[in-house]
């Protein structure tokens, strides 16, 4: 191999001593001047040849219409030439957009700051409620007054674009509200399924992130078996898939005949061997975990799982059972960091749906469920019974729904004449899941603008989703939903495009899936919607009876904290 | 102004005709040059897609830089001549003041300009960390295009009349054309003065191989930045960088590939029309690429890329540093601060910083296993030695930049493969080894790529967890599809297009890097001693198809990557 830096060492490279000149680089290139050659006056010709025919090859564009997609310049178009000089200065046209820019300079800055503090402060205390007098006094008062305490709003910005039918999250903002006054044992969970949108848990991390922050961090939550696709990809907790599974996806349809995929919409299965482990990161949120719950499935020949915790203590688990039916086995452990494992043991085919990490609370879970591929005629093929009694054991506040996505070519096919179609399959997919749990609250969470690219190079928006945004608004109103605009909240129509200029980008190049900083902002606003609907909630609620802060633990409606629910038929003796 | 645009075109036909209908008035020809080269500088299309162009008046800073060189220059000649020194004799030095002034001039400059944000996001990085309350503003500075490229030209000017090299440029206007004339303006390649200088002062010859040549350069140019560069950029590399957690090892691998197919043919391209459109002017440009991807080892592929810039800091950094003559140890030292540079001026991000210290340590790496030793025995002992620090490096690297879990498994790897390297012959004694480092130094270029694109070190993160996931190994539907021939392919009698269209742009990537390391330079060879057979119309309307078919895919005028350095 060659040694030499840059080429051969010029000979002169001798020890140099102060004033020797340095070997003078070899010129590149001989001067054109005074050569002798042929005169320029064939050149010339040449020259003028060339653009000659270059000149009739261009206006043959203007008179074959079939070339027109050709022509360089189109008049009453886009393009003017020398843009920058002329366009800009001259006819004025850049302030308009430098306005724009600046504004669109303004939207990743949020994003930038929240991504580089994303951890939170060593020891840094949540921003819960502070009940005047102290907790000991709200708990004396509370037992023989159970009132909503009087609240103090938080410095949180207003709201540009709010939460629409905000009363059908009170449920949810009532468990908040425990959380928030320290109830131990509260913890309002979040189920928030969508489509490739919440691919990487960009924007549910960024909404867990922010609201932990607030009433504080009870544990990164619901986590699927193995990750289907790489956009499956959750934040706050190290998975780690040790040893393949056989998977089916709900997007896929595999399972026609039972059609149970877990509250995530995966199943994942073995016959032996398939190995996942998680553990809690090193900073940042999802740190302490108290319990650790494998969601899985009894059947018949059903086969083992060996559950490991922090590499010392194995739990067996039997699955067998006279028939299909879903189980769960949960582990305590004291709180802090720890790793866990779970392997299928072998013995007969094993089936799991996922796991659950979380601690005692109080404070926040926000599950990200990222449908790669997915929508809500997918969910909708979802066991009714099977999705209920999930929904159930998970026991959300809320759960929220982000699709659309998926839906965007849908006006050329069954949704040409009427949108009566989507309206009848949200609505089934909301029944379904509230099936679980009655009352439960929901939010329906539009899509945002996408885009697509015109042959010049423009970006247009595509028109379907105007539409399906109001059918989603007109669905949440229907089923008693709460609804979040975010096509509006994020600028309306042309939002990809500008999101595609901002620097950094905030779209991806697809125009359709937002950039680690869009899913930022989208966190953010969706966060301070929420946070907007809880203050409002808490001012309109002052004073009004509040029962259950009377009674210690009664933050779940099962009227039990975690440690005393009654067990599972989880834990087999072991063979 | 960018070359793929139907603006260059019409500004080229101008100023042509211009430049040659005053080719025997010496003064207005080269204030003509100076005209229309600040103006090629200011005027550029409205994009289609991401930010404004900079403002016109940024052209103030080209003017002032220009100003202040040749006034250094003149300054450093005066003091030459009073010292009793001859301008241009090769000997002695006078003037520093002035090359200090220059030299502060240029580099705070380009310093402020290119480097102030960073450094400001530093220090308030490292405030927080500190736990200094409140955050500290950190500078948002609109970048110059071409910065990075002119004050480098400018400063090898002044830096060679200062060693007495040539003599000052007397002449504002021709000074002022040396440092703006457009086609490497804003990308280079990187001209010297002693080069360019020469020729600005003669009067211009076109020859008929002069206008040959150009057409083939520019076609060859176009042809690689639009469809190797910006068409497979737009139909599959951005995506996958833009969230490169979101695709599968394999996908981000082949991301990988396509950008680093895309760099070279953008920069090459962009180079090869330069060369070629001064050829149009009858003045020569050094050329700036020689194959990079053939490269045997690193230090080779740094004499094939950006040629230009290496060596303006041989010549002006490594060299003064004392280059290879102050022992093996110092050596290193100015061999790791030149490719630090070299890194760093590309960007100022912590993924430059990244991307130079790759780039730093590879080189001083190479320099220790690659000095010939007879002793089979100390060979083994060195390349061990070696294999080790990569080995450690490459640890600390995982751990602390990349945060890979697996850091130990990245460690071993790198310790592995660079004791392999350490051990191969010498490709001149072997030469039918080649391939093997040929591959090597391929894929560390790709590699280091990671963070010369991505465009933030967690994005890099993410690429490189995504890459060595070794999950997902298996590309999904529809990523390497061609959208319109996909269209086409409908029709039933194209029906057989549909695997073309489905695997296009994968297609057109082998294509590219079959071309780099087949005989294509035979085949250009033949095209142009067969172009002067054509004649002048048939080549214009043959330019003019291409142009049009490029247009095709192009979807809007994309500037080059280095207009961004």
């Amino acid at each position: 191999m060659s040694s030499r830096l840059f080429g051969p060492r010029p000979a002169s490279e001798a020890p140099v001593a102060s004033g020797e000149r340095e070997p003078a680089p070899a010129l590149t290139t001989p001067p054109v001047s005074g050569s002798a050659g042929a005169s320029g006056a064939g050149a010339f010709t040449r020259v003028v040849g060339v653009a000659i025919g270059m000149s009739m090859a261009i206006a043959t564009t203007y008179f074959v219409p079939s070339l027109a997609g050709l022509r360089p310049w189109i008049p009453g178009g886009d393009y003017l030439p020398f843009w920058n000089v002329v366009g800009r200065e001259w006819l004025g046209e850049g302030r308009a957009l430098e306005a724009e820019e600046a504004r669109l300079a303004e939207l990743p800055k949020r994003a930038r700051s929240e991504l580089r503090w994303r951890a939170p402060a060593p020891n840094a205390p949540v921003a819960r409620d502070e009940v005047p007098g102290g907790a000991a006094h709200a708990t004396s008062a509370a037992a023989l007054e159970p009132i909503f305490p009087p609240y103090t709003p938080r410095d949180t910005e207003p709201v540009e674009v709010g939460i629409e039918q905000r009363g059908a999250l009170d449920a949810y903002f009532r468990k908040l509200t425990l959380v928030d006054l320290g109830r131990p044992g509260a913890i309002a969970r979040t189920g928030h399924w969508g489509d490739s949108v919440l691919g990487v848990d960009g924007i549910t991390s960024g909404i867990r992130r922010r609201l932990q922050r607030r009433f504080g961090d009870a544990g990164h939550g619901f986590h699927l078996m193995d990750r289907y696709h790489p956009a499956y990809l959750q934040q706050g907790v190290t998975f780690q898939q040790v040893a393949p599974w056989e998977r089916c996806f709900i997007v896929w349809d595999c399972r026609k005949n039972e059609r149970r995929y877990g509250y995530g919409g995966l199943l994942a299965y073995s016959s032996g061997g398939a190995e996942s482990a998680w553990s809690t990161p090193k900073e940042g949120f999802g740190q302490s975990v108290t319990h650790f719950e494998l969601w899985f499935a009894r059947q018949e020949h059903g086969g083992r799982f060996e559950v490991v915790i922090d590499g010392t203590r194995a739990e067996s688990v039997d699955t067998r059972g006279p028939e299909l039916e879903d189980a769960w086995f949960s582990v305590r452990v004291p709180a802090g960091p720890h790793s866990f494992r779970v392997r299928a043991a072998g013995r007969g085919s094993v089936r799991a749906y996922g796991v659950v990490l979380e601690n005692d609370g109080p404070g926040v879970v926000w599950d990200g469920m990222a449908l790669v591929g997915g929508s809500t005629r997918g969910l909708r093929t979802q066991n009714p019974e099977h999705i209920a009694r999930q929904i159930r054991k998970r026991d959300p506040d809320l759960i929220a729904f982000m699709f659309g996505g998926n839906d965007l070519e849908r006006n050329y096919v069954d949704l040409k004449q009427s949108m009566q179609p989507y309206y009848d399959e949200y609505t089934d997919v909301l029944r379904r899941f509230r099936a679980g749990k009655p009352g439960l609250a929901c939010l329906i969470i539009s899509p945002i603008d996408h885009g697509r690219r015109l042959p010049n190079g423009d970006i247009a928006p595509k028109a379907f989703l105007k539409p399906l945004v109001e059918a989603q608004r007109e669905v949440a109103r229907q089923t008693g939903c709460a609804f979040f605009d975010t096509y509006r909240a994020t600028g309306g129509e042309g939002t990809a495009a500008r999101w595609f200029r901002a620097r950094p980008r905030l779209i991806s190049p697809d125009l359709g899936h937002p950039t680690e900083f869009g899913h930022e902002l989208i966190a953010e606003l969706i966060a301070e919607a929420v946070l907007s609907g809880y203050e409002e909630y808490r001012a309109r609620m002052r004073g009004k009876p509040f029962p259950e802060l009377a009674v210690e633990g009664a933050s779940e409606p099962s009227a039990a904290p975690a440690e005393q629910r009654p067990a599972e038929p989880a834990l087999m003796p072991p063979h | 102004m960018l070359f793929a645009s139907f603006d260059f075109l019409l500004f080229l036909v101008v100023v042509l005709a211009g430049y040659w209908a005053l080719a025997g008035r010496p003064v207005p020809r080269v204030a003509w040059c100076v005209a229309t080269s600040y103006f090629f500088y200011v005027a550029g299309p409205k994009p289609s897609v991401g930010p404004l162009p900079m403002p016109w008046y940024f052209l103030g800073l080209l003017i002032a830089s220009t100003l202040l060189d040749y006034g250094c220059g003149l300054g450093i000649e005066a003091a030459r001549r009073a010292r009793g020194l001859e301008p241009g004799a090769g000997t002695g030095r006078a003037g520093r003041a002035w090359l200090l002034v220059s030299l502060f001039g240029n580099l705070g400059l380009l310093g402020y300009f290119k480097y102030a944000g960073f450094f400001s996001e530093v220090v308030a990085d490292a405030a927080t960390l500190l736990g200094v309350e409140g955050r500290l503003p950190v500078l948002r500075v609109l970048l110059p295009v071409g910065i990075s490229f002119y004050t480098f030209q400018s400063l090898s000017y002044t830096i060679d009349v200062y060693r007495g090299r040539l003599p000052a440029e007397r002449s504002v206007l021709r000074y002022a054309q040396f440092v703006a004339f457009f086609p490497q303006l804003v990308a280079g390649p990187i001209v010297r003065a002693q080069e360019l200088l020469p020729q600005l002062a003669a009067r211009p010859r076109l020859r008929r191989e002069d206008v040959d040549v150009a057409l083939f350069r520019c076609a060859k140019g176009l042809a690689k930045k639009i469809l190797l560069g910006d068409f497979i950029a737009g139909s599959f590399a951005d995506s996958v960088f833009a969230a490169p957690a979101q695709y599968g090892s394999l996908e981000n691998l082949l991301a990988l590939y396509a950008f680093t197919l895309q760099i070279y043919a953008d920069f090459s391209g962009y180079s090869d029309i330069a060369i070629g459109v001064a050829r149009l002017f009858g003045l020569r440009l050094p050329e700036n690429f020689n194959r990079p991807y053939q490269a045997v080892d690193i230090a080779d592929f740094w004499r094939r890329w950006h040629i230009t810039l290496s060596s303006w800091l041989r010549d002006y950094v490594y060299y003064p540093l004392g280059g290879s003559r102050r022992g093996p140890v110092r050596t290193y030292v100015n061999l790791w601060v030149t490719l630090l540079l070299v890194g760093i001026w590309h960007g100022a991000s912590w993924n430059f910083v990244v991307y130079a210290l790759l780039q730093g340590f590879a080189m001083v790496f190479n320099r220790f296993v690659s000095r010939e030793i007879k002793s089979p025995l100390v060979k083994l002992t060195r390349a061990a030695a070696a294999a080790l620090a990569v080995g450690l490096g490459s640890e600390l690297l995982a751990f602390f930049v990349l945060k890979l879990p697996s850091f130990g498994q990245f460690g071993l790897v790198a310790f592995a493969l660079s004791f392999g390297v350490g051990l191969l012959p010498s490709v001149e004694r072997w030469p039918a080894l080649r391939p093997l480092p040929v591959l090597l130094t391929l894929h560390y270029c790709v590699f280091s790529r990671i963070f010369f694109r991505t465009e933030s070190l967690e994005a890099a993160r993410q690429m490189a967890r995504s890459l060595l996931d070794f999950s997902a190994l298996e590309v999904r539907s529809g990523l390497f599809r061609i959208e319109w021939l996909a269209a086409w392919a409908r029709v039933p009698a194209l029906g057989w297009a549909e695997p073309l269209a489905e695997w296009g742009v994968l297609l057109l990537m082998i294509g590219g890097f079959a071309a780099h390391y087949g005989p294509s330079r035979s085949i250009e060879h033949g095209t142009v001693r067969l172009l002067p057979r054509v004649p002048a119309l048939l080549v214009g309307v043959g330019f003019a198809a291409l142009l049009g078919a490029l247009s095709l895919v192009q979807a809007g005028p994309r500037p080059n990557i280095y207009f961004a350095f």
